[in-house]
């Protein structure tokens, strides 16, 4: 029921972005529905909030000049998730570009943003959590976090990566895995 | 089943303890930060879309001055100057034709009687005596002194021969020998220390496990089907079962081998 609602309410939204005179309050009602999650989802594969800010910025821009040609092939949450995906491993692939060229050698890997994250303590369970998840490979964090945090069904995950359901459940299985390896390596 | 509880279920069928720990990330938020952050981002969007903001309460006027005249010729001055630097060519018409120089006053009035009257005047006879000092007596003691610096400097000198001894021979291959022996000594060493050389000999050091561990923890699922097309027909890849890729995947164990000729994944 909530789902259907929320399918209901994107469309109202949509028709209102159509319409010029009612385009800007209809994508600030847009951004106030999904941009939390979005946020979360930023900063789980970026880490630091700052940068998970700019990410979303990038997404909100992206979103306002690609919602005028949506046609609804995919449900709005999904579409925005696919964008927000997209420039937050785009974002990543920069920073990891930036370290290669860096002359002071600044270190932009993840695992150092996150001991640089306020609280951070490598005792405490969740920050180690964090520790394991961001020491899978990319595309395994993704689809972890799309489906420990964000309890995503892999059929809409599906719609997001562009992969088939099989290889997105083979890819979270090995994902638990090797943080269940993590915390067998290191235990508490 | 909700959501919560399907994703807590299949974490038990993994055997992970994720199941039973709680899935808040430890990540701070700044205070406030989601209160208007809508309106930020929508504000963000059409920043990035608008042209530059209009000026219209700042004036127009510059206040810079400009010689009188100067866009009269400024064509035709820029026109020469462009043909200056790309041609070397000098546009004359334009240059001044008198010189800077000044005179004395007067100074061409009857100039050719004077110099008329400067030729005529009696020379002065010039002497072919030359104004240089020689000591004195030095051409008495001249003969005695050249004497005497010849006598000197007849002490025989060493004689070079252009024709190679013995001796030339055995250095020239002592020389030859010590450039072969170095240059093979260098060539030996970079061909042995070579990045690929280093990195076959690393690798040899390594056992099988060693290997697969790696491949396991480095490999991305999602590049298996790149891996898989760019693999050449006469591979002939092992078929491995649904049971078997499961099993696989919930032992983490290596897959039972039913060929004893298929290559190991």
């Amino acid at each position: 029921m909530n789902a259907s609602l929320s399918q209901t309410e994107d469309q109202a939204l949509l028709a209102a972005f159509q319409d010029e005179a009612r385009r800007e309050r209809a994508f600030t009602a847009i951004l106030k529905k999904y941009s939390e999650r979005l946020y979360w989802h930023i900063r789980r594969l970026v880490v630091n909030h700052d940068d998970a800010h700019d990410v979303l910025q990038n997404c909100s821009i992206r979103a306002w000049r690609g919602l005028i040609d949506f046609r609804g092939e995919a449900s709005l949450y999904t579409w925005l998730y696919r964008i927000a995906t997209n420039e937050a491993l785009s974002f990543i692939e920069s920073q990891k570009r930036r370290a290669t060229l860096s002359i002071d050698n600044e270190d932009f890997s993840l695992e150092n943003k996150l001991k640089a994250e306020p609280g951070f303590d490598a005792r405490r369970l969740e920050w180690r959590l964090q520790q394991a998840i961001q020491g899978l490979p990319e595309k395994q964090r993704l689809v972890f976090n799309l489906r420990y945090y964000d309890e995503m069904p892999y059929e809409q995950m599906s719609e997001i990566t562009g992969t088939s359901v099989g290889a997105l459940k083979a890819s979270y299985h090995h994902a638990v895995k090797k943080i269940e390896g993590y915390f067998m390596n290191a235990p508490l | 089943m909700t959501r919560k509880a399907e994703i807590a279920a299949e974490l038990q069928d993994l055997q992970s303890r994720l199941a039973a720990w709680s899935s808040q990330v430890p990540f701070a938020v700044p205070e406030g930060y989601f209160d208007g952050l809508a309106e930020r981002l929508s504000t963000g969007v059409c920043v990035a879309g608008m042209e530059d903001p209009t000026t219209s309460d700042l004036p127009q006027q510059l206040p810079y001055s400009v010689p009188e005249s100067y866009f009269d010729t400024l064509a035709d001055r820029l026109v020469s100057g462009v043909k200056v630097a790309q041609e070397g060519i000098v546009p004359t018409a334009s240059l001044p034709t008198s010189l800077p120089y000044a005179t004395p006053g007067g100074y061409f009035n009857h100039l050719a009687e004077r110099l008329t009257a400067a030729a005529q005047e009696p020379q002065v006879p010039v002497g072919k005596e030359l104004p240089y000092h020689v000591p004195a007596d030095y051409f008495e003691r001249l003969a005695e002194n050249l004497q005497d610096a010849a006598t000197l400097s007849s002490a025989k000198g060493r004689t070079i021969s252009f024709v190679p001894t013995w001796r030339h021979w055995v250095g020239a291959a002592v020389a030859a020998v010590l450039l072969l022996t170095f240059s093979l000594g260098t060539y030996r060493y970079y061909d042995t220390h070579t990045p690929d050389a280093v990195a076959a000999r690393r690798l040899s050091q390594l056992d099988a496990n060693t290997l697969i561990s790696y491949v396991e923890w480095h490999m991305d699922e999602f590049d298996d089907g790149a891996l898989e097309s760019l693999a050449p027909s006469q591979m002939q890849l092992p078929e491995i079962s649904t049971n078997d890729i499961e099993q696989y995947l919930n032992d983490g164990g290596d897959l039972p081998s039913k060929n004893e000729n298929a290559r190991p994944l």
